[in-house]
């Protein structure tokens, strides 16, 4: 058999002085990577199966590993980087399609960190948060163009009927992550954080578990191009429901969960059978036109009575403002916009690292297209796609979104490394897998706990960020570019953004 | 009282309780030389049961109905009046082996290697068990 | 004189009595209780050998806790009547007590043959804190190099521990044809053997002491039934214990090998309740009667006959033999039927270099159990005999190494990992 060329991405280097021979990092590895030697009482490390979690590194009680880039002496090349070298070394080995997984890491401009907030000073005062009230609740639905108030005993009474919203205590959600690409546990704490916080999480496309219909007011559903569990119990214990078009990963193909992580629970929740490959279709193959869209929409609507607002959720790409503006006449609630750096469980390597446009880009442009054909307040805009920080989200919001979705930063924030090998199933840290011994390790009183703080600090930061900028409501933001300025960037990128170059003024 | 409660749900079967047990009751109370620089090596008073992907790390329950206490001959097992711990006094302890023979979660040990006592969970001596403290998810509650 | 009037009486007061006192004063905390003891103080009889080999210096039980306890304590009585007809109890001294209900808890006498030259100074038996006094006294004054005992159960052992940490030699006669033979089988009573010859102890098998001979009164040997004469300083008759229930002859209590009771440790006098050595109760496997002369089954017994004094309806499953013995570097831990008769007993062994462990099994229950060296699991095979838990699902994991609670049906081990732990 002829020998492989792959050379291992990752050092493991132990320090003798402090290894005690516990084997905590023995047990702990998901890819047996340390192996006990009893004869010689001592650990070695078999660093090529190393994914560089650090699982080991963080529960070693002495501190004795680190666990590194190894790096490879060939010959410095710009263009033939030693990422585009080892995909090579492994098609050629393998011929199959190279997966990966959560967002693109490859090195594509990041817009939120050319944009710069304003700060008030002298002429209006900034607002101290501490002291005075600031808003950052947000609706998302549909948004009433005229109001008809009436007076009835020198009281104002409201006559119009309004659209269902979502209310959300903080303008972020967590992203559809469904149950099968991530662990029981892991949808157990986004799903008990929602609730504590008041905010909403995504089912994804991987159905309900019924264990999670309690928790429906604030889950929304989605209805994906598989289907996958898809019933009428389903759409019933949701706060909104959410059809599927695209994935900021992997836009143009449908989900992919590798039959390796079809449990038995996950194959009752999705209604498929037990260790089968659940592959959604890359189109509805009832959709092949907005009309049918707007058809499905309404089934919908009409199916959960018009109490539960419905969302689109679409992948940036291209004409990503057209389509927009087709799905808000198509009757959508909320429009979900997932940009290019949005994660995923599983996706070709070469799809999620070329396909799409950053969302930056996507929402100014959309937001400017609805505002001009005066139909922005038809539907809610929620974005998502490598939101990292609340520093983003006052951008995102700046730029005309209503909230934002986070979805690695969720599962940061539970423990997850960025080593990319969720479709493994292997997820040391008990998140993106099925495998009972694995899942244990994410407690959903820990993960619960640990997204609850991450929100309570970014609505923190977000209340300082707003009233440095003199703005006590968060209404007040939405779409106000002025409080935006470009570093950085050349005059076509700040056009789509909308956004004046850093000095100047007014 | 308060006492340590097991989830088994949520250990993860790393033994880092039995480590920090370890260091706790050894000599010198430092990891690297408790583990290499000791001997013999101390025992920990709790062990980790591991069965498929099923685990959890047991210790005594300082049980209402201390068999072991009901047992003893000597009166080395005696109950802590603060912690209402079950605790073994070594300077009584003869090394009889009833304790053993009566702890039905078996979780008494024989301290053999430096005397002939009986070894076990002693929650700490009144501070927070560190068993509890250095479970990584926590898998051991103290209330 | 004066009948002393009181609601409970305990007549004798060692283990089981003293449980039994703690059970009562838990359920009643004014209750008058009076417990009479022949010694004079509470000690705990498995210390008697331990101090004597110099590993603990007293022999009292649980001083510490006696005032809770709230009795009124009468040291150096003897029991001499129990009245038929009334609820009252006569002292050899002539004192007098009129109880509402009682416990008899006057343990056991050592089983003493009338061997000639028994009188003879230098031979003694080895049950009362006296008795550990004399020797002492014997060994202070005399010089004691050779020490034989009589008996290879579980007394002569322990004094034989005793005479080791002494560094004496000692000589063990026995007259079954292994050590332990009740609770030991033929394989552990030779690892028990083997300890004992390393120790430096000579174990005689199939023999048993005829006559002490002396020199002006003093003992000089000890014959054996083959004729072998066995020069020693100082000699011990351990065969064992018989109940004391002499003094009950004509009281209207059922006596046959101890005093007979029913599972709520009640006499056929239903306010005389009768725990310990000198109780003869049902095996908790086999159900025939017996009386089990060891600490735990005081206890439990204690416990039992306390509760019910104090009017609940606490039943007891039944007595059940356990044992520990450690010498040397070798313990053993036996419990239940060991030697089980020819039939459907199942049986599952390990042996290693240094290790033995026998598990007896009937109808998917265990009802026996011997452990040598591996010993840490006692506890937990032993609750599965007294549970009577069925064992079948889980049989092939009952010896591996890693058998523990985990290996147990859940609810059970859950009931006893957080049932214990649930304050009441």
């Amino acid at each position: 058999m002829a020998k492989s060329l792959l050379f291992p991405e990752f050092k493991v280097v132990r320090d003798e002085n402090r290894c005690i021979a516990c084997q905590v990092c023995v047990r702990q590895c998901a890819n047996d990577v340390h192996v006990y030697d009893e004869e010689d009482d001592q650990v070695y490390s078999r660093e090529e199966n190393c994914v560089g979690c650090q699982r080991c590194v963080n529960l070693c009680p002495t501190n004795a590993l680190e666990v590194t880039k190894k790096e490879v002496g060939m010959r410095p090349n710009a263009n033939w980087s030693i990422n585009h070298l080892r995909n090579l070394y492994k098609q050629a080995e393998t011929g199959g399609v190279l997966l990966t997984g959560m967002g693109c890491s490859e090195d594509y401009p990041i817009y939120w960190d050319h944009l710069l907030l304003n700060a008030s000073q002298v002429t209006n005062p900034s607002i101290d948060p501490l002291r005075e009230p600031i808003e950052i609740k947000t609706f998302l639905g549909k948004k009433e163009e005229f109001l008809d108030i009436d007076w009835e005993e020198n009281s104002p009474v409201l006559k119009t009927k309004l659209a269902p919203q979502l209310e959300l205590n903080i303008p972020v959600l967590f992203s559809a992550m469904s149950y099968g690409s991530i662990s029981y546990n892991a949808f157990r704490s986004l799903a008990e954080a929602a609730r504590e916080i008041g905010t909403f999480c995504n089912s994804g496309e991987g159905g309900l578990h019924p264990d999670f219909y309690s928790l429906g007011g604030n889950i929304i559903v989605q209805v994906a191009s598989g289907r996958f569990g898809v019933h009428p119990g389903y759409l019933r214990a949701a706060a909104a429901v959410e059809i599927k078009i695209g994935q900021g990963a992997k836009p143009g193909i449908g989900g992919h969960l590798p039959g390796e992580k079809v449990s038995l629970d996950v194959s009752r929740t999705r209604k498929i059978p037990v260790g089968s490959d659940a592959i959604s279709p890359a189109p509805h193959h009832d959709i092949y036109s907005i009309e049918d869209l707007e058809r499905l929409v309404f089934a919908i609507k009409e199916a959960t009575n018009y109490e539960k607002p419905v969302s689109v959720k679409i992948a940036a790409v291209h004409n990503v403002a057209a389509i927009a503006s087709g799905v808000v006449r198509a009757g959508a609630d909320i429009v979900a916009i997932d940009g290019i750096r949005g994660g995923t469980g599983a996706a070709p390597q070469v799809i999620r690292d070329n396909v799409g446009i950053p969302i930056e880009l996507a929402l100014a442009q959309v937001d400017e297209r609805l505002r001009r054909e005066g139909i922005r307040q038809q539907a809610s805009l929620v974005i998502a796609g490598g939101i990292r920080s609340s520093a983003d989200v006052i951008k995102a919001i700046a730029l005309g979104a209503d909230a934002v979705y986070i979805g690695t930063a969720a599962l940061v924030a539970l423990g997850c490394h960025l080593c990319q090998k969720c479709y493994t199933g292997k997820c040391n840290w008990g998140i993106a897998t099925q495998d009972p011994y694995l899942t244990k390790r994410l407690n959903p009183n820990i993960g619960k706990r640990r997204l609850v703080a991450l929100l309570h600090a970014w609505s923190a930061e977000i209340k300082e960020m707003l009233g440095g900028m003199g703005v006590n409501a968060l209404e007040s933001l939405r779409g106000n570019r002025e409080h935006l300025r470009a570093v950085g960037l050349s005059r076509d990128e700040r056009e789509i953004l909308g956004v004046k170059a850093a000095g100047e003024g007014w | 009282m308060k006492k340590i409660h097991i989830h088994e749900e949520y250990c993860i079967g790393c033994r880092l309780c039995e480590i920090n047990c370890l260091v706790k009751h050894s000599r010198s109370g430092k990891i690297v030389k408790a583990f290499r620089g000791e001997e013999p090596r101390p025992l920990p008073r709790v062990r980790v049961e591991e069965e498929g992907y099923l685990s959890f790390a047991l210790q005594c329950r300082h049980c209402d109905e201390a068999l072991c206490l009901e047992n003893c001959p000597t009166g080395a097992m005696y109950r802590d009046e603060e912690t209402q711990a079950v605790l073994c006094d070594e300077n009584k302890c003869v090394g009889c082996w009833m304790c053993i023979m009566s702890c039905p979660l078996g979780v008494i040990k024989r301290e053999e290697k430096t005397k002939k006592v009986a070894s076990k969970c002693d929650l700490c001596r009144g501070e927070t068990p560190v068993c509890v403290k250095n479970c990584p998810n926590e898998a051991l509650t103290y209330e | 004189m004066n009948d002393i009037e009181t609601r409970y009486l305990l007549v004798g007061f060692s283990v089981a009595g003293w449980w039994c006192a703690r059970t009562i004063r838990e359920r009643d905390r004014k209750g008058k209780i009076v417990a009479i003891t022949k010694e004079n103080g509470i000690y705990s009889p498995p210390l008697f050998t331990y101090y004597l080999g110099n590993r603990v210096s007293d022999i009292r039980y649980r001083p510490e806790w006696i005032e809770n306890l709230d009795l009124d304590l009468i040291y150096g009585g003897e029991a001499k009547t129990l009245e038929k007809e009334n609820n009252r109890l006569i002292l050899s001294s002539g004192e007098s007590f009129v109880f509402e209900k009682a416990l008899i808890a006057t343990g056991g006498l050592p089983v003493a043959p009338p061997l000639p030259g028994k009188e003879l100074e230098g031979v003694f038996t080895f049950t009362t804190p006296r008795d550990m006094q004399k020797v002492s006294e014997f060994m202070k004054h005399h010089r004691v190099e050779r020490v034989t005992i009589l008996g290879g159960g579980f007394i002569g052992l322990k004094t034989a521990e005793a005479f080791i940490e002494l560094g004496v030699k000692v000589t063990l006669v026995e007259l079954a044809n292994r050590l332990l033979q009740n609770m030991l089988d033929e394989k552990s009573s030779y690892y028990l053997e083997s300890a004992l010859n390393r120790a430096g102890v000579e174990v005689i098998k199939e023999d048993t002491i005829v006559e002490f001979q002396g020199q002006g009164g003093k003992l000089t040997d000890a014959i054996l039934k083959s004729g072998e004469h066995l020069p020693s300083d100082l000699a011990v008759i351990a065969i064992g214990v018989r109940p004391n229930i002499d003094w009950l002859r004509g009281s209207g209590i059922e006596i046959n090998r101890g005093i007979i009771v029913d599972e709520f440790q009640q006499s056929q006098r239903p306010d005389i309740f009768a725990a310990g050595d000198i109780a003869e109760t049902k095996n908790l496997i086999t159900g025939e009667r017996n009386v089990v002369a060891i600490w735990p089954e005081a206890v439990k017994q204690g416990k039992v006959a306390g509760e019910n004094m104090t009017g609940s309806r606490v039943s007891y499953p039944g007595s059940l033999p356990v044992n520990t013995v450690s010498v040397g570097e070798v313990a053993l831990i036996s419990a239940g039927l060991v030697n089980p008769p020819l039939g459907d007993f199942e049986l599952l062994t390990e042996v290693t270099n240094d290790s033995y462990r026998k598990l007896v099994l009937k109808d998917g229950y265990l009802v026996g159990m011997i452990l040598v060296n591996k010993i840490e699991k006692a506890g937990i095979y032993i609750n599965l005999i007294r549970q009577k838990v069925k064992v079948d699902d889980f049989k092939d994991r009952l010896l591996k190494e890693d058998f523990g609670m985990i290996s147990l049906p859940a609810e059970y081990r859950k009931h006893l990992v957080e049932g214990a732990s649930i304050e009441v």
